[in-house]
């Protein structure tokens, strides 16, 4: 499945930033967890920010599968920078777009030049107490997980009450939203993840995104492109774990010869590989049907629930390739086999994905 | 599953699971995220009188059985694996004195390991001699009524908490393996230091650094055995220590699937079938791994003759699953497995480990390859 030429170039020309700017400081930000604000800016002015932004906003929309190989990319090198990347295009930036008000819109143009990161309250660990009034949502409660939370932008919640479910965007305007920062996450620790807590926090009505109740359809056309998202991570990851196990392999000598002639480690790889090249293709083949208005749901679904499992196992056994080594800070298979976990997990769970994979198939 | 447990063996496994749950669970997380070992969990461990399970009776022991080793690995490791690894690694750091040391060393130090006074570690992994042990660079030179040791042994646990370390050193480099020696080195002798601290995915509460041996004097006494035996002391004490790190492979999936149980009860997800295949299949193999672990166990406790195979066995499998059903259960919790006051993404992360320390996995599917090979009488090549 061969990529047109204009792809070729904008992959290139992500790959070689992730490479020479990105690499830079991945462990450094990996271990003290600092967002890589500067590579997001210099992204923002490749246009990647506002990539899922039309141009009458102020973006340079992107059509799907350029989005999918930049995150790859961008993941192969640096999960973390690849989920912040995907928060603010596919969970924030895309449902304003589809979703939002003109009022709601107006923030477009800022987000596409990297003013302004959009987050997302992963929705299964919300813990809140809802009321409903006429005009606010009264809310308290937390949810540990705010992605891009550190970035102090606004972001998407979704609150469920009365058994409706409605998006809201929570904006700085909004006062009792408290973030803080943990460190009590596996993985991702440059991604900007933080803790949101709700003190009496009133939503505005008019902060809803859609009609009243539109929220369970918002939320589904999110999940099913963010599942495009993820697997483009999920497959960055194993790249990246492979490409560094090879590498190690080649060059760490036990019993007088480089492990990579040893048969056991020959098989990791070649699991490695045959894996990744079966969930590229699904990648790109859901990709091609969301470009061309088509149905890519089951094809993401199945391109997610592959690529989850493929991440845990690909960077699972990259440690093993590295043995000892492997397992210290020191090295970076360690950094893509935590991260994978995180890249597996978010926004839908397994049990949502079986029940997308067979309802489209029986 | 009914395994016909002793009433001793049945006594020591609630034994350790109450201490367990009473001193370790408290500060797992906190030891953790710190990267700290205290050696105080061992003493009140060894206060417990868990650490004379390792030695024989004739030393102030309870019989060094494999069996009894097993159990207690399990109890522990279902609540924190590195607390587990050091004190299986003080076992597997007595091990060779047990076996193979002179009656003078034995008297010497064995009573005082049942008795928790001192902890032992083992020193043979090396930056160049990971799988390839007997690639060991570090050297034990004879002089007078010395030998004098230098070199770096890397990756070794319990490392600045033990007391008494057994280190692999070559006495004569033209032998390779059969010039391999084995020392009874103690903490603060002249010219033995610890280098830095390795900072690693997981067991964090299990101590990691480097030893530092330069111009080492070990006085002549303290060869343990005889020279040039030390890779075949060894292979054989990996031998007795591998059932009890395959126990911790398994205490960690116990403990994950402890987790992921009530983490399903409590979000009535019970009823979905796929949650019960999920738990199912880890109950199962949970089950077939402590079968194996005790069956292997057993056998070696029983004196066989060719132990490699059951040791091995009873290594690959437990530290397998215990990987499969660690990822599984953070797949079963979705997001909340991220987080760290859930525990399995600890879990996880200390799973990793055992399928590479003590042979990698790959080491034991060589060694179990190599036995059915020789058992069918076929040759290699």
């Amino acid at each position: 499945m061969e990529l047109n030429k204009e792809i070729l170039l904008l992959q290139g020309e992500i790959k070689k930033f992730a490479r020479e700017v990105i690499a830079e400081k991945v462990d450094e930000f990996d271990k003290n967890g600092i967002f890589p604000i500067d590579n997001i800016k210099r992204l923002a002015e490749m246009g990647i920010l506002g990539a899922t932004i039309p141009e009458t906003y102020g973006g340079c929309l992107l059509d799907a599968l350029s989005l999918m190989v930049c995150l790859e990319e961008i993941g192969k090198v640096c999960p973390s920078t690849a989920l912040i990347i995907l928060t603010h295009n596919i969970l924030f930036a895309y449902p304003l777009v589809r979703f939002g008000n003109e009022e709601q819109k107006k923030i477009l143009s800022k987000l596409a030049a990297g003013e302004v990161i959009g987050g997302f309250a992963e929705r299964s660990t919300n813990d809140l107490r809802i009321s409903a009034g006429s005009d606010f949502y009264k809310i308290s409660g937390s949810n540990p997980i705010l992605l891009n939370g550190v970035a102090d932008g606004p972001f998407i919640l979704f609150i469920e009450s009365d058994n409706s479910i409605n998006a809201f965007v929570v904006d700085e305007k909004i006062p009792g939203v408290i973030r803080n920062k943990k460190d009590n996450i596996i993985g991702m620790n440059a991604g900007g993840i933080t803790e949101v807590v709700f003190d009496n926090c009133l939503i505005p009505v008019n902060n809803r995104l859609g009609r009243e109740g539109e929220g369970r359809f918002i939320l589904e056309e999110i999940t099913n492109f963010a599942n495009l998202g993820f697997s483009a991570i999920n497959l960055g990851i194993s790249e990246g774990a492979m490409e560094n196990a090879i590498k190690y392999a080649k060059e760490r000598v036990q019993f007088g010869e480089p492990i990579i002639n040893f048969g056991m480690v020959r098989e990791m790889i070649i699991e490695m590989r045959t894996k990744i090249e079966a969930i590229r293709l699904l990648i790109y083949d859901a990709a091609r049907l969301y470009d061309a208005q088509k149905d890519f749901i089951l094809k993401a679904g199945i391109a997610r629930y592959l690529s989850n499992r493929a991440a845990a196992e690909i960077t699972t056994d990259a440690i093993q390739v590295y043995g000892g080594y492997g397992y210290m800070k020191d090295y970076p298979v360690e950094r893509y086999f935590r991260d994978a976990q995180v890249s597996r997990v978010l926004c839908s769970s397994n049990i949502d994905l079986r029940e997308l994979i067979i309802s489209r198939t029986i | 599953m009914e395994y016909f447990l002793t009433e001793e063996e049945k006594a020591l496994k609630e034994k350790v699971r109450r201490i367990a749950e009473e001193i370790i669970l408290p500060v797992r997380d906190e030891l953790d995220k710190k990267a700290e070992f205290p050696r105080e969990i061992i003493d009140r461990m060894a206060k417990e009188g868990l650490l004379r399970i390792f030695i024989p009776e004739e030393y102030g022991g309870t019989g060094a059985r494999i069996m009894d080793m097993s159990i207690a690995c399990e109890e522990v490791a279902r609540i924190c694996a590195g607390v587990a690894t050091a004190y299986a690694v003080g076992a597997l750091g007595s091990g060779p004195i047990i076996y193979f040391a002179t009656p003078e060393q034995k008297k010497k130090y064995l009573p005082k390991v049942a008795s928790g006074e001192l902890l032992c570690a083992f020193g043979l992994t090396e930056a160049q001699a990971g799988s390839d042990v007997a690639n060991i660079q570090t050297t034990a030179r004879k002089v007078g009524d010395y030998y004098i040791l230098n070199g770096v042994k890397q990756f070794i646990s319990n490392c600045t908490i033990a007391d008494v370390y057994v280190v692999l050193a070559s006495t004569d480099k033209t032998r390779g393996a059969r010039g391999i020696s084995a020392f009874i080195v103690e903490k603060g002798m002249p010219g033995f230091e610890f280098g830095k601290h390795e900072n690693k995915l997981g067991i964090r509460t299990s101590t990691t650094t480097e030893l530092i041996f330069s111009d080492c004097r070990v006085p002549k006494e303290n060869l343990m055995g005889k020279e040039g035996m030390g890779f075949i002391y060894t292979m054989r004490n990996f031998d007795r220590a591998r059932p009890g790190v395959g126990a911790i492979g398994l205490g960690i999936a116990q403990g994950a699937y402890e987790s992921a149980l009530k983490f399903a009860a409590e979000r009535n997800l019970l009823g979905n079938q796929y949650i019960q295949r999920k738990l199912a299949d880890m109950a199962t193999e949970i089950e077939a791994a402590r079968a194996l672990i005790y069956a292997a166990a057993r056998a070696i406790d029983s004196g066989i003759k060719n132990t490699t195979k059951p040791a091995s066995f009873a290594k690959l499998f437990p530290s397998d699953i215990a990987m499969k059903i660690t990822l599984e259960v953070i797949e079963l919790m979705g997001p909340h497995g991220l987080l760290r006051e859930y525990n399995v993404e600890k879990m996880l992360r200390d799973a990793k480990i055992t399928q590479i320390y003590e042979g990698t996995n790959q080491i034991q599917r060589g060694q179990i390859a190599l036995e059915i090979i020789k058992e069918c009488g076929y040759k290699k090549e």
